[in-house]
């Protein structure tokens, strides 16, 4: 596996618990009642900043990780990758060109299932958890795609 | 809808040819990453025109010495 599928599995792995951390919560913890949306939107607010703050740190983590084990091998004189992959190139944009879509596609699904929960009478809190839920499964989505794009190939065109 | 051009690459053989050039090296000199490259020798990343240039002007050869199309069906 490559150091930029790695990357995003660490980004992944640390969104997925935080969603599972929320749906526990969610679940049994002392939550707001269920037509209370200013308390339902700040606990999800709050979990969207502990998913942004987690992402980061995972994300330091991985690379001083990275740079440490790059530092030992260098050390050692095994050979080896030698220096960090620079930030960007020409694939990973096209990567992220392509695997862009697959996020906002289920996001926008969000938005529409949001909607047509509303137009059918439906419970706010629902479409709240909805809108919120897509745009999270769309950012893991679109991360997954990145890793597929990552290990089977790309080409331009 | 005309079926997909399959596009092989020497860049190992020339690496090889160049003094056993690193794929960081080539890298380096292409400006972009190694997994690149690796992605390139692998068959698993066709490059944008621009980077297939570089790489051909690293070797010193033309474009068609690195880069070749096959057509569909026929094997590599």
């Amino acid at each position: 596996m490559s150091t930029q599928s790695k990357r995003i599995v660490v980004g992944l792995v640390v969104g997925s618990l935080v969603m599972v951390g929320y749906g526990v919560w969610a679940l049994v913890g002392s939550t707001p009642a269920p037509g209370d949306l200013r308390g339902w939107a700040r606990a999800l607010l709050a979990a969207v900043a502990i998913g942004v703050v987690g992402v980061v740190v995972g994300q330091i983590r991985f690379h001083v990780g990275m740079n440490d084990a790059i530092a030992r091998q260098r050390l050692s004189g095994r050979p080896g990758p030698g220096r960090p992959a620079p930030l960007e190139d020409e694939r990973d944009k096209l990567i992220a060109r392509r695997s862009g879509p697959i996020g906002a596609t289920v996001s926008g699904l969000g938005v529409t299932g949001l909607l047509t929960l509303l137009a059918l009478g439906g419970a706010p809190v629902v479409g709240l958890h909805l809108l919120v839920g897509c745009c999270a499964v769309g950012g893991l989505a679109e991360g997954v795609a990145q890793i597929v794009f990552y290990e089977r190939g790309v080409s331009h065109g | 809808m005309a079926e997909r051009l399959a596009i092989a690459n020497h860049i190992r053989r020339l690496r090889f040819f160049a003094d056993e050039m690193t794929q960081q090296e080539l890298a380096d000199r292409v400006d972009c990453s190694r997994q690149t490259i690796v992605a390139l020798e692998a068959g698993k990343y066709t490059p944008s025109l621009e980077l297939a240039f570089r790489i051909a002007l690293a070797f010193g050869v033309p474009l068609t010495d690195v880069f070749e199309c096959q057509s569909p069906g026929e094997q590599p």
